[in-house]
C-alpha cells in the first residue's frame, strides 16, 4: 500500500471547509484512501471522519492509498493538502 | 424601554418594526426505539437525508447568487455529511441492529463524531460544530415531518434572533432585513461578515433580545454604536433621520484631509499610521493619509509558505515591503503566534489556556534559530528604507533582556559578513500584559519606544476573553482599569525619553482616539479606513483640552461612567462629523 507524509498547508489547520475539499477531490478517486493522524485512522471520503482528527497547520498527515488509481489519488491529495489548502489564506484573526 | 447595548458587528443605522426569530432545538432522547419495523425506520432515513440535501442545495444556490462562492462553499460540508458513507451506515447500524429510531440513532452517531472535536479544546474547532448542529437539527425536523422554520418576511423588518447559522442565513430574504440583531456571536461570524458585505447594519451580544422585545415594536438599530433602540422616540426617530443625512455629508468632508498633518488646534502633531496584514494593504494604508506602517504583522510571510522561510526569502519580502511604502517607517513586529493566532506544529503540545500559553516572545525566545533569522533578515532589510523592530508580548525585564542579547549578537555577525544594516534602527515592545505595565519604568530603558496592544492589554487586565459570547460584553477599553494602565505606561516612556504608540483597535474609535492624545500617546495605528476620521478629531480638539478629557476620564471608577462622560463631551465637541447621537 502506497504511503506519504502531507504536512496540512492551510494556515487554519484542517477545519470544515479544508476537510470539505479534501473529501471532494478523494471521492474522484475508486481506490481506497486513508489519513491517519496522531494515531488515528480516518477515511479521506468521510467528512465526519476527517474533521474528528482536528489536525493543525504543519502537522504531517500519513496518506495511506490502495486500489486502482492509487499513485494519482495520492499525487493529487499531497498537492491540495500542502499547496492547495495554502494557496486561500485565511486571515488569522483579532488584532495586535 | 431602555437601549440595549452590544457590540458593533456591521456600522449603519436603520429603523423598522423587529421581527423576532425565536427557535427551539430538536431534543432526541438518544435510546428512544423504533415503533414500525427496521425496513420502514430505515425508507425514513433515506427519505429525510434526500429531501435535507435538497433544501441545503437550494440554500446553497441562493448563497453563491447573493455572495458569491466563497460563502456558498460553508455549506458544501453539511451536504458532504449527507453523502458521509461511513457516518450513514453507523446511522443505519443503529435502526437495523440495535431498534434505535431514526431520530435517536442519527443523533447518536453525530454525537460520537463530535466526540473528538470536543475534546480537542481548540475554539475554531469548536466553532465549526454549530454547522453540524446545524445539519442535525435539519434532518431531526425533516424526520419529525417539520417544514422548514426560515421566516418568511413580506415586509422590510428588523431581524432579532439568538444567532444564525449560514444555512439560516442563506434561506432569508436579505432585502427584507433592515438589520440584524443577535444574541450571540463574535463580529467575525458568518452573519456578521455577511451583512457588513452587504451593508447591512448589524449589533451582536445583544443579551435577552428575544426574550425582551415584541415582534412588531419599532426597533432603531445603530449598527456603528452598537446600540438598538426599541420602541424609539419620536426624537430618537428624527436624531437618527439626521444622522443618516450628516453621514453622507461627512464623507464627502473627510476625503479633503488627506494632504493636511495630524495635529491639534494647538500644535502637538500626532504621528497616525496604520495596521497592516497583507502587503497589499499598505497601498491602501498610504492613500488614506497615514504616515508610515505602525504595525506590520509578519505572520503573513510564516503563513503563506508551507515550509519556514529562509533568511533570503524573508529579506526579500521585507524589502519589497520597505520600497512600497514609498519612504515612509514601517514597524516590522516580529512573529507573533500563539493564542488567537495560529501557528504550525513548531510546538507540537495543545494548549489548554493558549492566551496564557506560550506565545508572543516567549514563543520566539524558546524558538532560537526562528528568532534569530528573523532578526537577521530584518536587520539586512533595513537598508532598503526607514524601519524599526517590535517584539511582541512581553511580560518582564529578562525577557527583553534576552532579546537584546539576541540582537546584538546578530548585529556582530552582520557586521563581520559584511552586511550592511542601519545600525541605528529603533527596537521597541509591545505593551500587552499588566506586568509590562507594572514594569513599563525598567522596560523603557532598555528599548527605544513602547507600543500599547489595547486588545490584548484589555483582556489581560480585565480578565476576559474577548471571543466568549458570555463575557464578551464586558470587554471595554474604557474600562477605567486599562486607561490608568495606559496612563502608567505613557508616564513610564516619557520619563524615559522614549516615545508610546498605539496599535490596538481602541485608536481607531474617534471618541477614544481624543482620550488617548489627551493621555499623551505619541503615535496613533489604526485601520485604513478609520483614518479619515481620526485625523479629523485630531485636528479638531486643542491637545489641552484633549489632556482635560483624559483627567477627567482616569477619575471615573466605572466603563459606563468613562462612556457617558466620553459621549456627553463627544456630543458637544464632535457631532458634526461623527455618526452617533
Amino acid at each position: 500500500m502506497p504511503q506519504r507524509t502531507a504536512r496540512v498547508g492551510d494556515p487554519v489547520g484542517l477545519h470544515l471547509r479544508a476537510a470539505s475539499r479534501i473529501v471532494q477531490l478523494a471521492k474522484q478517486f475508486d481506490c481506497e484512501i486513508h489519513i491517519e493522524y496522531e494515531g488515528a485512522q480516518a477515511n479521506a471520503k468521510s467528512i465526519l471522519g476527517l474533521a474528528s482528527l482536528v489536525a493543525r497547520h504543519q502537522e504531517p498527515l500519513q496518506l495511506i492509498v490502495e486500489g486502482p488509481d492509487e499513485e494519482a489519488a495520492l499525487d493529487a491529495l499531497v498537492d491540495l493538502i500542502e499547496v492547495g489548502l495554502a494557496s486561500e489564506p485565511n486571515k488569522p484573526t483579532g488584532q495586535s | 424601554m431602555q437601549p440595549y447595548h452590544g457590540i458593533s458587528a456591521s456600522d449603519g443605522i436603520a429603523i423598522g418594526p423587529a421581527f423576532v426569530w425565536r427557535k427551539s432545538a430538536r431534543r432526541v432522547d438518544g435510546r428512544k426505539r423504533r415503533r414500525g419495523s427496521a425496513r420502514e425506520e430505515l425508507a425514513q432515513l433515506e427519505s429525510a437525508i434526500e429531501s435535507t440535501g435538497r433544501e441545503l442545495g437550494a440554500l446553497r444556490e441562493q448563497l453563491l447568487q447573493k455572495l458569491g462562492p466563497d460563502q456558498a462553499s460553508i455549506l458544501d460540508a453539511q451536504l458532504l455529511i449527507l453523502e458521509d458513507e461511513d457516518f450513514l451506515t453507523e446511522v443505519r447500524a443503529g435502526i437495523d441492529a440495535e431498534g434505535l429510531s431514526a431520530a435517536a440513532s442519527f443523533a447518536r452517531a453525530m454525537a460520537e463524531a463530535l466526540i473528538p472535536l470536543n475534546l480537542s479544546g481548540d475554539g475554531l474547532f469548536q466553532e465549526r460544530m454549530s454547522d453540524f448542529r446545524d445539519l442535525e437539527q435539519r434532518v431531526l425536523r425533516a424526520l419529525a415531518g417539520e417544514p422548514d422554520p426560515t421566516p418568511e418576511l413580506d415586509e422590510p423588518h428588523v431581524l432579532i434572533a439568538s444567532q444564525l447559522t449560514p444555512s439560516e442565513t442563506a434561506g432569508l430574504d436579505i432585502s427584507k432585513v433592515l438589520g440584524f440583531c443577535l444574541e450571540e456571536g463574535g463580529t467575525t461570524s458568518h452573519v456578521a461578515i455577511m451583512a457588513r458585505s452587504l451593508g447591512v447594519p448589524a449589533v451582536v451580544g445583544l443579551r435577552g433580545a428575544t426574550r425582551n422585545i415584541p415582534s412588531g415594536t419599532s426597533c432603531a438599530v445603530d449598527g456603528t454604536l452598537g446600540v438598538v433602540h426599541v420602541d424609539p422616540t419620536l426624537e430618537t426617530l428624527h436624531r437618527f433621520e439626521a444622522r443618516i443625512r450628516r453621514r453622507r455629508k461627512v464623507e464627502e468632508q473627510l476625503l479633503n484631509l488627506k494632504d493636511y498633518p495630524a495635529e491639534t488646534p494647538d500644535g502637538r502633531k500626532i504621528v497616525l499610521s496604520v495596521n497592516v496584514d497583507l502587503p497589499f494593504e499598505i497601498d491602501l494604508a498610504l492613500e488614506s493619509g497615514a504616515r508610515g506602517i505602525g504595525l506590520l504583522r509578519t505572520e503573513y510571510f510564516y503563513f503563506q509558505s508551507t515550509n519556514i522561510p529562509g533568511e533570503d526569502e524573508q529579506v526579500a519580502a521585507y524589502t519589497r515591503v520597505i520600497e512600497r511604502a514609498r519612504g515612509e517607517s514601517v514597524i516590522f513586529r516580529a512573529l507573533d503566534v500563539g493564542g488567537d493566532k495560529l501557528i504550525s506544529s513548531m510546538g507540537g503540545y495543545r494548549e489548554y489556556n493558549p492566551f496564557l500559553g506560550l506565545r508572543g516572545t516567549r514563543f520566539l525566545l524558546s524558538n532560537p534559530e526562528l528568532l534569530r533569522t528573523q532578526l537577521r533578515a530584518l536587520y539586512r532589510s533595513s537598508s532598503a528604507g526607514p524601519m524599526k523592530i517590535m517584539f511582541p508580548m512581553i511580560t518582564g525585564v529578562e525577557e527583553l533582556r534576552a532579546l537584546n542579547v539576541h540582537g546584538r549578537e546578530v548585529r556582530e555577525e552582520l557586521t563581520k559578513e559584511g552586511h550592511t544594516f542601519d545600525a541605528e534602527l529603533e527596537v521597541g515592545i509591545m505593551i500587552e500584559t499588566p506586568s509590562a505595565v507594572a514594569l513599563a519604568p525598567e522596560l523603557a530603558a532598555d528599548c527605544d519606544f513602547f507600543s500599547i496592544g489595547t486588545n490584548d492589554l484589555t483582556q489581560y487586565v480585565l480578565a476576559v476573553d474577548r471571543g466568549n459570547p458570555k463575557v464578551a460584553h464586558l470587554y471595554r477599553s474604557q474600562h477605567p482599569a486599562v486607561l490608568r494602565a495606559i496612563r502608567d505606561t505613557v508616564k513610564a516612556a516619557h520619563d524615559n525619553d522614549i516615545w508610546v504608540g498605539l496599535c490596538g483597535e481602541m485608536g481607531s474609535n474617534p471618541i477614544f482616539a481624543v482620550l488617548l492624545v489627551g493621555l499623551g500617546i505619541d503615535e496613533l495605528s489604526t485601520h485604513a479606513a478609520a483614518v479619515p476620521a481620526i485625523k479629523k478629531v485630531i485636528r479638531t480638539i486643542p491637545y489641552d483640552q484633549a489632556r482635560a478629557w483624559a483627567d477627567e476620564a482616569l477619575s471615573l471608577s466605572t466603563s459606563d461612567e468613562v462612556d457617558a462622560f466620553l459621549k456627553a463631551r463627544a456630543h458637544e465637541r464632535l457631532r458634526d462629523f461623527l455618526d452617533m447621537d
